[in-house]
């Protein structure tokens, strides 16, 4: 039986951050209940695929999946044990720390769901205010202790870098409150102005490359000195906490998206639902086809994915050229990867060149 | 066929922007030769034509039949001239193909280096110059002061000139009465032995070259075989007859006196000189006209496709360019850096410039030029002298015992608040001020020397610049003289990059090194590793700059299983990168290339 993992988005939230990209919407009344049918209806349309796998990762993404209410969610996960789950999958439900009360969350731990993760983004008033977030670190810290309350152990915390108004000081002490909440896993991002968000029109002032830089070695460099192993460019992780979830993303396993904007790697072939939510609730389907991929995709996937993991890439089975070993070494020398025994391994310095290193690479190869 | 006293060969003389062609197209109109409904749809779309056909944009001559008052009928033939500097020999010869020339001034801004260059020019080829005031009706026009410049400094009396406003049409019969008083008739002996003074030539891909010539002496006729004195080359006359505004117009044969075309199976452009004189094979003239020289290029430069790929595209577009460009000579280049090219010979800064514009636009090529370069001699220790126009081949500095660049003189025309600064700027490009001449209350004429290796670069822009736009510049070829030069090279990472060397006067060496050490640095993206770029005189370095190595490229967030964003980045720098140009280990881009021509900026 092939494993699967299993992300179910939710684009609904109550108000929209002013850095964000994601495909959401401001729910009317009776959205979520239709949106979760539908969910179910799209879930029920791979009945036959579905039975030659076994899904081990569940991951309720957004949006403001925390929007669900108790009910809504125990649709969804009813829904899906009615296919082989098991028993000790991976079930992540992203969390806003101000719409998870600690009912709520007593109620998704009793469905199942094992992991969460919190959009805490930063530790400063001004901070959270600067992105729009509507919550307060009290609240993060309430939503912590609540799952906690409720059995939840595995819980993540994510952080931006490059917010508008942080200093190396802010950010230590947000990491420091992160730390303090003993989270298993922490993801810190920086903060990337995308097009099509609030932030696009109206740019806030953004650090220099240097001090990005400064900002995103200090953070794991700190992490990791209290436990937490930087597994991901930009995951942190204590030992057995990574994320399976993820994982799949990186290692090119199999994955099964649902709802609007969602993305799968299934049976081969990657496909995507139209980020069209009010067409998705009437039942169209709207899958829009990947090109098949070529040898050469897989395995410029390969590389570009697999870099993306501490554990790095065996580049072995792709036979590099004495150009491309020279390459390699040089890169080594500046220590931007470790090389040894054929399995290419970028390090911190070399993650945040990520791009540059893979397109280097992928024009040698 | 028109008699010699009824037919005027004249030119019109101005400084760009004061008017030529707007009269010129006042003329054609005042002749009836074309409407204004056929000037505006007719003209144009001939000229579509011809541009679709490969002939240069416009016809550079043209035939006009005039009837005056009295009833008496005329054929003016207007000769157009080029009128930049880089083309003062094709001005020249178009010159030597008429007896008068209309010197236009505009009135608001009174003489400028271009007019007084051609005023010149037209002197020297024996012409009478009437003087025409033009944009008489604009507010700032100064009709007393400009008519007082034209006699004070051109020295020609002007109390009589023609105060017209050739955009409005105002007074443009006073013109033409001008031209039929003042311009002479032709002389010349129809049955004398031919002697066509080749004035211009356009390459057309079905008749091949067309011929414009003057004919001074005798008669030529279609079926004719006919002699190009200066190749000896020999054609059969195809077709021969005049230039018209809409096109040809078949004749049998042309006279002494006359202005016409003709065509004789003539492949490029180079067996058609300007300049050049046609005779007929039975009954050859004795000796040539006066004052043929073969264009020589002044500036070189290196011609390489931004992808390298496209080299053959490349040497496709010069081959079609010298069709119709007989100036532009090139040959094959190669440079480390820049791998298969051409080094192109120019006969100025305008005319690279026009061949490069040319080039990309017209032909759809992306290119990289190294600096441009003069032509360099230099006396060797083993006695022999060698032109170097390429920094590539100068030699060791202890093989060379004496260095001479060629000086100009320039001529620059400036209000006076902008001396000061002018004067600096020539001082810094090694300039020797001969003189300095108040033209009137406000303007000033500078006479400099320079080399001309300090105005090929960025002269005429920072000239532009720190004058907001109003000094204008005319210079000539003086000659050659010893100099004290070495040449500089620039390393990417260690490594010379050839296409970035040049030739330059020790004392400017080291403050040239330093702001192209910069501007690259500026220019060249930061990389995976650091790069030192440096500059140096024959293995020494004596200027550094450091592009640091590149610290952030990541595109962090790839959420919900969409990599497709991802993959489409790395795309696109991919692309990007593509076209770089990879010098060792360094990525150079085309506008680090490009960067180092301006230095000024």
């Amino acid at each position: 039986m092939n494993k699967l993992g299993l992300y179910i988005h939710i684009p609904f939230c109550r108000q929209k951050c002013q850095y964000c990209a994601f495909y959401s919407s401001r729910p009317r009344p009776q959205d979520i209940s239709r949106y979760v049918k539908a969910v179910v209806r799209q879930l029920d349309s791979y009945d036959e695929d579905l039975q030659d796998y076994h899904i081990d990762t569940v991951y309720f993404g957004g949006g403001t999946p925390s929007l669900l209410s108790e009910g809504d969610m125990a649709q969804l996960m009813d829904a899906i044990r009615r296919y082989p789950l098991s028993e000790h999958a991976e079930i992540t439900c992203e969390c806003n720390p101000d719409s998870a009360t600690e009912n709520k969350l007593l109620s998704y731990a009793s469905l199942g769901i094992n992991r969460i993760s919190i959009g805490m983004q930063s530790g400063q008033q001004d901070e959270l205010r600067a992105l729009g977030r509507l919550h307060t670190h009290e609240k993060t810290a309430a939503c912590v202790a609540a799952c906690k309350q409720a059995g939840i152990e595995n819980i993540s915390l994510d952080l931006l870098l490059s917010i508008p108004h942080q200093t190396p000081d802010s950010l230590m002490d947000s990491l420091q409150k992160a730390v303090d909440l003993h989270p298993a896993h922490l993801s810190v991002y920086g903060l990337k102005i995308e097009e099509k968000t609030p932030f696009f029109l109206d740019p806030p002032p953004m650090p220099d490359e240097d001090t990005e830089w400064e900002a995103y070695q200090n953070t794991f460099a700190f992490l990791e000195s209290m436990g937490y192993n930087q597994y991901e460019i930009s995951n942190a992780a204590k030992p057995g906490f990574e994320s399976r979830h993820n994982n799949k993303y990186w290692k090119r396993d199999e994955t099964l998206g649902l709802g609007p904007a969602a993305h799968s790697f299934f049976k081969g072939r990657r496909f995507y639902q139209e980020a069209d939510t009010a067409a998705f609730m009437q039942g169209n389907k709207n899958i829009v086809q990947e090109p098949p991929l070529t040898a050469r995709d897989i395995l410029e996937e390969t590389v570009m994915l697999g870099l993306r993991l501490k554990e790095g890439v065996d580049v072995t089975p792709l036979s590099p050229s004495p150009q491309t070993i020279s390459f390699l070494e040089q890169l080594e020398k500046e220590a931007y990867c470790t090389y040894h025994k054929g399995v290419l391994s970028l390090t911190r310095k070399g993650f945040f060149l990520s791009n540059t290193i893979i397109t280097s690479l992928l024009n040698l190869i | 066929m028109s008699k010699q006293e009824n037919i005027r060969n004249f030119c019109i003389v101005a400084h760009i922007d004061h008017g030529k062609s707007t009269l010129a197209d006042r003329l054609l109109e005042m002749t009836h030769t074309v409407s204004g409904r056929e000037m505006e749809e007719q003209v144009l779309d001939n000229m579509d034509l011809e541009r679709e056909r490969g002939i240069t944009i416009k016809a550079r001559a043209v035939r006009l039949e005039y009837i005056d008052k009295e009833g008496q009928k005329y054929a003016f033939n207007l000769i157009d001239t080029p009128g930049h500097v880089d083309f003062n020999y094709e001005v020249s010869r178009s010159l030597s193909a008429c007896e008068g020339a209309l010197l236009v001034v505009d009135a608001t801004q009174g003489i400028q280096a271009q007019t007084l260059a051609n005023g010149y020019l037209a002197f020297d080829a024996g012409l009478e110059i009437i003087p025409v005031i033009n944009k008489v009706d604009l507010p700032a026009a100064d009709v007393d002061e400009t008519r007082h410049e034209i006699e004070e400094i051109v020295g020609i009396p002007a109390d009589e000139a023609p105060c017209i406003s050739a955009k409005t049409g105002l007074n443009i019969e006073a013109v033409l009465d001008a031209v039929i008083r003042s311009v002479p008739a032709p002389k010349g002996d129809p049955f004398s032995p031919a002697q066509a003074l080749i004035f211009d030539a356009v390459y057309d891909s079905y008749k091949g070259v067309i011929v414009y010539v003057r004919m001074k002496e005798g008669t030529l006729k279609k079926g004719q075989t006919i002699r190009m004195m200066a190749t000896g080359a020999e054609y059969e006359i195809v077709e021969i007859g005049y230039l018209r505004p809409l096109g040809l117009e078949q004749k049998e044969s042309l006279e002494a006196g006359e202005v016409g075309f003709l065509t004789a199976a003539i492949k490029t452009l180079s067996d058609a000189q300007v300049g050049d004189t046609i005779t007929t094979a039975e009954h050859p003239a004795s000796q040539p006209l006066p004052g043929y020289k073969k264009a020589l290029p002044m500036v070189y430069s290196g011609v390489y496709p931004a992808d390298g790929s496209h080299y053959g595209d490349l040497r496709d577009a010069l081959d079609k360019l010298i069709l119709n460009d007989a100036s532009l000579v090139f040959e094959p280049d190669t440079s480390v850096a820049l791998g298969f090219g051409f080094r192109c010979g120019y006969l100025g800064l305008l005319h690279m410039e026009i061949v490069l514009e040319r080039l990309e636009r017209e032909f759809n090529l992306d290119l990289i030029t190294t600096a441009p370069s003069v032509i360099y001699q230099l006396q060797m220790t083993n006695g022999q002298t060698v032109m170097i126009d390429n920094p590539t081949n100068y030699p060791p500095s202890e093989q060379i015992t004496a260095a001479l660049e060629p000086m100009v003189k320039a001529s620059i025309i400036l209000p006076t608040e902008f001396v000061g600064s002018i004067m600096d700027l020539c001082q810094d490009r090694r300039g020797v001020l001969i003189d300095l001449k108040y033209l009137g209350p406000d303007r000033v004429e500078l006479h400099y020397h320079l080399p001309l290796n300090e105005i090929i670069y960025d002269f005429f822009d920072a000239l532009k610049s720190r004058s907001k736009g109003y000094a204008s510049l005319d210079y000539e070829l003086l000659g050659y003289e010893k100099s004290t030069l070495v040449k500089l090279d620039i390393l990417l990472n260690g490594e010379v990059v050839d296409a970035l060397s040049f030739i330059v006067h020790a004392e400017k060496a080291y403050p040239r090194a330093r702001r192209i050490v910069e501007k690259l640095k500026d220019n060249i993206p930061r990389q995976l590793f650091e790069i030192p770029v440096q500059a140096a005189i024959g293995g020494k370095i004596i200027a550094r700059e450091t592009v640091k190595a590149m610290r952030k490229d990541v595109l962090a967030k790839c959420y919900g299983g969409d990599i497709s964003r991802k993959k489409k980045l790395l795309e696109k720098q991919k692309e990007g990168k593509k076209k770089m140009r990879q010098l060792g280990s360094v990525e150079v881009s085309k506008e680090a290339f490009m960067a180092v021509l301006k230095l000024d900026e």
